[in-house]
């Protein structure tokens, strides 16, 4: 099923090239602080088509971006935050679905390749994989990790831009201060073996749910755009 | 300091629905018609949230349609909805008005 929603995408990065470097990057920092809202991101593409309109109209008027949407620009995306329409319960939960089972499946394949399971499967064509508490900890701190990281760089887009020094900072203390401990929580606690599985089975599991979000995600795309057309 | 964005808000969402309801239009003529009538210190990012609020509410509908310049614009159309809050917005309007108007001018005994 192809999805409206990322051939709007495709669009939007297509007028995006259109715009001079400072608008871009004014748009990068735009979008990226509105990815930290609860805005769908059916809105969110939406209203960065229209932004990209106004920006794209304001240089073929030979005028500044500044000059049609004000220089307050977090101000702005502040307002729409504020306006727009808040993610309903269910594609909150396909979101958070969708990043659980992508970011899980993909911390599940390096550690099958970056372990002895990917030797043991091609040496001795034996597929059973320890899963050790390190791994488990590692796993759910890495995916939090992640959350966390999308959230900060999102909400704080204006100010990496602006090269706000204490944030850049903090940004860069808690995010070595976060990969270290995982990484040794991983190294000190993967002699705990739990328990020994077939390392197929979660492989086929994560595809499996990886196609079934997909559908629903699709599905729901799809179906907001026949209802807004 | 008189804070002017509280009055303002309510008020540019009546006169957009004005604008809207006379004739099917696009962001940008709509704040270059609001500077035409005073509202000097509008931008496109003064009334685009609004217009993207009065949408959610259902007051107003909207399409892209191509545009001379550039993209395709998004046009924006009155619901029937958006006229009934337009009859109640002016008719507020114009109690609020006249009230304010006489107390501004009152000078006292």
């Amino acid at each position: 099923m192809a999805n409206k929603l990322d051939k709007l995408r495709q669009e939007n990065n297509r007028l995006d090239k259109q715009l001079t470097k400072e608008n871009h990057n004014i748009m990068i920092d735009m979008v990226c602080y509105l990815r930290s809202s609860d805005l769908s991101d059916y809105d969110i593409e939406n209203i960065r088509k229209e932004l990209t309109g106004m920006a794209l109209e304001a240089q073929l008027r030979n005028e500044n971006f500044k000059d049609v949407v004000g220089d307050d620009y977090q101000a702005l995306c502040d307002a729409l935050m504020k306006n727009g329409r808040q993610k309903t319960l269910y594609e909150r939960t396909l979101e958070i679905l969708s990043i659980l089972v992508y970011g899980i499946g993909v911390l599940y394949l390096i550690e099958i390749f970056f372990s002895s399971t990917i030797t043991d499967i091609f040496k001795f064509g034996q597929f059973t994989m320890p899963i050790t508490s390190g791994f488990i900890i590692s796993t759910i701190m890495a995916a939090l990790m992640a959350f966390g990281t999308y959230h900060f760089l999102t909400k704080y887009s204006f100010e990496f831009s602006n090269h706000n020094r204490t944030i850049k900072a903090l940004f860069f203390i808690g995010f070595t201060a976060a990969w270290t401990s995982i990484l040794l929580i991983k190294v000190f606690m993967d002699n705990n073996v739990l328990l020994t599985i077939n390392c197929i089975y979660p492989l086929v599991f994560f595809a499996g749910a990886y196609v079934v979000i997909k559908y629903f995600n699709d599905r729901y795309a799809n179906s907001l755009f026949e209802a807004n057309k | 300091m008189f804070d002017k964005s509280q009055l303002m808000r309510g008020t540019l969402e009546g006169c957009i629905l004005k604008i809207i309801c006379l004739e099917v239009t696009y962001g940008y003529e709509i704040m270059v018609k609001l500077k035409d009538y005073g509202f000097h210190e509008i931008s496109e990012g003064t009334i685009y949230p609004l217009l993207v609020r009065l949408e959610k509410k259902g007051f107003i509908h909207a399409e892209f349609r191509p545009s001379p310049l550039g993209p395709s614009r998004k046009y924006y159309f009155i619901s029937n909805e958006g006229l009934e809050t337009l009859k109640s917005f002016e008719a507020y309007w114009n109690n609020i008005s006249e009230a304010v108007n006489k107390i501004l001018s009152w000078e006292g005994k």
